[in-house]
């Protein structure tokens, strides 16, 4: 795939092509993007191990960051224990996360670790979130009556009770699918953690609350796109990564499938 | 679902090497079908299409996260339930003719989670009607999904768990880069289900990517991924997942799969299938495949940009 996506110029440089659709802004060096993907880097400097489902390639592309940085154990629905491929892949059970991997362990394998309590953090994704951080992924509307039906339950359904935390993100955000009540309960548990575009939440006293605001951002959008009426606390600004940290998101990801999903993004600086 | 009851998972340890055809006329109308393969990767997207051509019906599809394998024939009618976690082509969207065939009360949804359908395939494997399983808790599954998923009490210890009721398969059906004519498969990557399957179903068919000679595992059968004594019959299928990946050998095609798409949410599937089913599989190559295959060629991915040394 990635020849499909990326072709080396003779003089060394890069040029995405045509095919890159997954890139809402190929000229842009940085966007919110790599903001989230650096702040999930963050976050998991003090984590033993992390499993990653499919889908989920902004957070793979975090873990393959810092695996490189403070050494988190990555597993992967692929199978591939601390895969190290030279460019990430768009689907993230693809065979290619087992390029430079140490082991193989199967999805079946992992959720069994996270039964046992060996999974420290899951990344989930959620078509709705809500302020408790439940999440649905199976329906719009009513089991009985869906107005859309999603993907289902996936790994998360029986995993966000098993993690030790689960950390969501999603590439928009506004208010249907950040709702007060998701329509349908797939799974509840031990969400800790939600980034979006627009912000950071973390779960407390049993609520989503705002801890983080992207830059640019301001407090009346989270308000305005948010299903609930959002809490604010001790508030920091996110970080927009420097020219090293973009270059080594960068070089694990020259495909960018990091803005796989983003309807549109804009230059930050 | 009767009692459980023990029986071997074949009634032979002969493994027939066949054609697609014949290997598909084996499915009657109304069996339980279990896919192998995860989302994108290995889906036996041939037995699938050999499935289209012969118009075998009223089928359970089973699978832990599947892609274009259901989708289609949730598609062209060909299913009565799906057993699932997930249905969908990742980053590609939504599975378009499940989707619609949800919403609009065409298709039964036997909706779990990815451990949950393992857990049911794996009581399958065990010969016991069901297995306890973690997680679950609060989740609205449960309700929706009670002729298989149960609110249980430990009998040891008295405290609440969840059950999952057994999910067996009468068909597995499994894509494998390499089969000897035993049935010994091996593939590249990961396993993706299929064993797992193998074991949980009452017969396994393999389309292999090529048939290799006999014995040609023996100088190292751990690298048996399926041993032949779980699988029933073989059937060489070049381009057999295609259009999802086989690892080791092909890329999934994207332009194919955007299409499938494109045409499936416009509610246009006839024109795609018009284009590419064909009376075989040599008539799918030749419209699918040929001349693309070094396009579609796996290749390790490659790195662009030499080490960067980067501050915390």
């Amino acid at each position: 795939m990635a020849a499909d996506h990326v072709a080396r110029l003779a003089d060394g440089g890069l040029v995405v092509t045509a095919r890159a659709t997954h890139d809402p802004a190929p000229e842009t060096e940085c966007t919110v993007a790599e903001v989230m993907t650096w702040a999930i880097v963050r976050r998991l400097e003090d984590i033993g191990v992390a499993f990653q489902g499919f889908a989920s390639p902004l957070p793979t592309v975090a873990l393959r960051v810092a695996r490189e940085r403070t050494g988190v154990t990555h597993l992967s629905a692929s199978g591939a224990v601390d895969g190290e491929p030279a460019a990430m892949p768009l689907s993230t059970e693809d065979a290619h996360l087992l390029e430079g991997a140490s082991a193989q362990f199967t999805s079946p394998e992992a959720f069994d670790l996270a039964a046992r309590g060996g999974v420290d953090v899951m990344f989930v994704g959620g078509a709705q979130i809500d302020r408790h951080g439940r999440l649905n992924n199976t329906v719009a509307g009513s089991w009985a009556e869906p107005t859309v039906k999603f993907g289902g339950g996936g790994g998360t359904g029986s995993l966000l009770g098993l993690v030790e935390e689960a950390w969501a993100w999603r590439t928009e955000h506004r208010p249907r699918s950040l709702p007060a009540d998701v329509d349908f309960v797939t799974a509840t548990g031990n969400l800790s953690y939600l980034i979006t575009p627009l912000c950071e939440f973390e779960r407390r006293n049993g609520e989503l609350q705002v801890v983080s605001i992207h830059p640019g951002v301001s407090r009346e959008r989270i308000r305005e796109r948010t299903g609930w009426d959002v809490q604010f606390g001790p508030i920091e600004r996110t970080p927009i990564p420097d020219a090293d940290q973009r270059a080594l998101i960068e070089r694990v990801d020259p495909n960018r499938v990091r803005r796989s999903g983003f309807e549109t993004l804009s230059a930050l600086e | 679902m009767s009692t459980p009851t023990i029986t071997a998972t074949s009634s032979s340890t002969m493994t027939d090497v066949v054609n697609l055809s014949t290997l598909v006329e084996r499915v009657d109308d109304g069996s339980t079908v279990g896919f192998g393969g995860k989302t994108l990767h290995r889906a036996p997207m041939a037995f699938v299409r050999e499935l289209v051509r012969q118009d075998v019906s009223n089928l359970v599809a089973v699978g832990l996260a599947n892609s274009m394998d259901v989708d289609l024939l949730a598609g062209t009618d060909q299913l009565e339930a799906a057993a699932y976690g997930y249905v969908g082509f990742e980053a590609y969207g939504l599975a378009p003719n499940v989707r619609q065939a949800i919403e609009a009360g065409e298709l039964e949804a036997r909706e779990g989670t990815c451990y949950t359908v393992a857990t049911g395939l794996r009581a399958a494997s065990q010969g016991v009607g069901y297995l306890p399983v973690a997680g679950l808790a609060g989740s609205d599954l449960l309700d929706v999904g009670s002729d298989y998923l149960a609110e249980t009490t430990d009998p040891f210890t008295g405290e609440s768990t969840y059950a999952v009721r057994r999910i067996r398969p009468d068909v597995a059906v499994v894509h494998a880069t390499e089969a000897d004519t035993s049935g010994n498969v091996r593939f590249d990557g990961a396993d993706l289900t299929e064993e797992l399957l193998a074991k949980a179903a009452r017969r396994t068919f393999v389309t292999a990517e090529r048939i290799v000679e006999p014995d040609a595992f023996a100088t190292d059968p751990g690298a048996v991924d399926v041993p032949g004594v779980l699988v029933d019959a073989v059937a060489e299928v070049p381009y057999g997942g295609h259009p999802c990946s086989c690892p080791g050998a092909y890329e999934y095609d994207r332009d194919n799969l955007e299409s499938y798409l494109e045409h499936s949410r416009s509610n246009d599937l006839e024109d795609y299938l018009e284009g590419v089913l064909g009376e075989d599989e040599s008539t799918y190559r030749a419209a699918s495949i040929d001349g693309r295959e070094s396009a579609l060629e796996w290749q390790p991915t490659t790195s662009l940009d030499s080490p960067t040394e980067v501050s915390s």
